[in-house]
């Protein structure tokens, strides 16, 4: 620059570029990402397709009961192709029920 | 300008004998610090040596002061949000002091100057260091900033203004 320099220079502490050297070294011996990343996703798509899937439960009511939201006043009916018992609660307006299919598996 | 592509290792390290000094100068005056102003410098020949095959040996210089530049930036923006920004001494201000007293006088003219910058606002604090250790010329330094080459005169003008007025040098 033609300007007069206005900050001071400071020095690097020594041994920098052994130091770079080490790190670029380290780098260069870790595998990349890809491979481990590339095998994951095989496994993944394995085991979604292969996997024993649990079987259904028809449960034709609302979400809200498997929330555990209050359900007060609404009766358990219409479970097809299952059974239903009811466990204990501490808030009357929560019900629990236990579901088993009653299908043959 | 050379278009020539890919970088081999005596050129890498060519860049970094030519260039540590001014870039570890920059980024020690985002972070304060010896060792993350050096993380900053080595994290940005490091990008470069990944892409070694791809960038062209006559901007390798260009490409190294835009990372190092924002490298710094992001790290201070981190340490400021977690309020780790301190102000580490630097034993190169405090060094040959001739007695206490001239010791403590450097080391408070040197906090003052560090605060001041500090205080400026980031238009100006990356103009007026590129301006101070980057070498290059303003239209450079503009085309890197994306800016007009006038506003980088009048940018570095201001900056060193300000840091002149508010620490009496």
């Amino acid at each position: 620059m033609n300007e007069e320099r206005f900050l001071d220079d400071i020095t690097p502490p020594p041994g920098g570029w052994q130091r770079l050297v080490a790190r670029r070294d380290t780098l260069s011996r870790e595998p990349g990402l890809a491979l481990p990343l590339a095998a994951a996703a095989v496994l993944a798509v394995v085991v979604i397709v292969v996997w024993p899937q649990p079987r259904e439960l028809q449960i034709p009511w609302d979400a809200a009961r498997l929330t555990a939201e209050p359900s007060e006043g609404i009766g358990l009916k219409g479970i097809r192709g299952a059974q239903a018992t009811q466990l204990m609660s501490d808030d009357p307006r929560v019900h629990f029920y236990w579901l088993q299919s009653t299908s043959a598996p | 300008m050379s278009d020539e592509r890919g970088l081999s290792a005596p050129q890498w390290q060519e860049l970094y004998q030519r260039l540590e000094k001014p870039l570890y100068n920059f980024a020690w005056r985002y972070v304060w610090n010896a060792q993350e102003a050096e993380d900053i410098v080595h994290d940005a020949f490091l990008q470069v040596w990944e892409r070694r095959d791809r960038i062209l040996v006559a901007t390798a210089n260009r490409y190294l002061w835009v990372s190092v530049m924002n490298i710094a930036r992001k790290k201070r923006r981190w340490a400021r949000a977690k309020r780790f920004l301190r102000f580490e001494d630097s034993p190169h201000e405090l060094s040959a002091p001739d007695n206490v007293e001239a010791e403590a006088s450097q080391r408070e003219q040197a906090q003052r100057l560090r605060a001041e910058i500090e205080r400026l606002p980031e238009a100006l604090r990356a103009v007026l260091l590129l301006a101070e250790f980057s070498e290059m010329s303003y239209e450079e330094i503009a085309q890197l900033l994306s800016i007009p080459k006038g506003t980088v005169a009048s940018r570095r003008h201001l900056a060193v203004k300000q840091l002149r007025i508010r620490t009496g040098a």
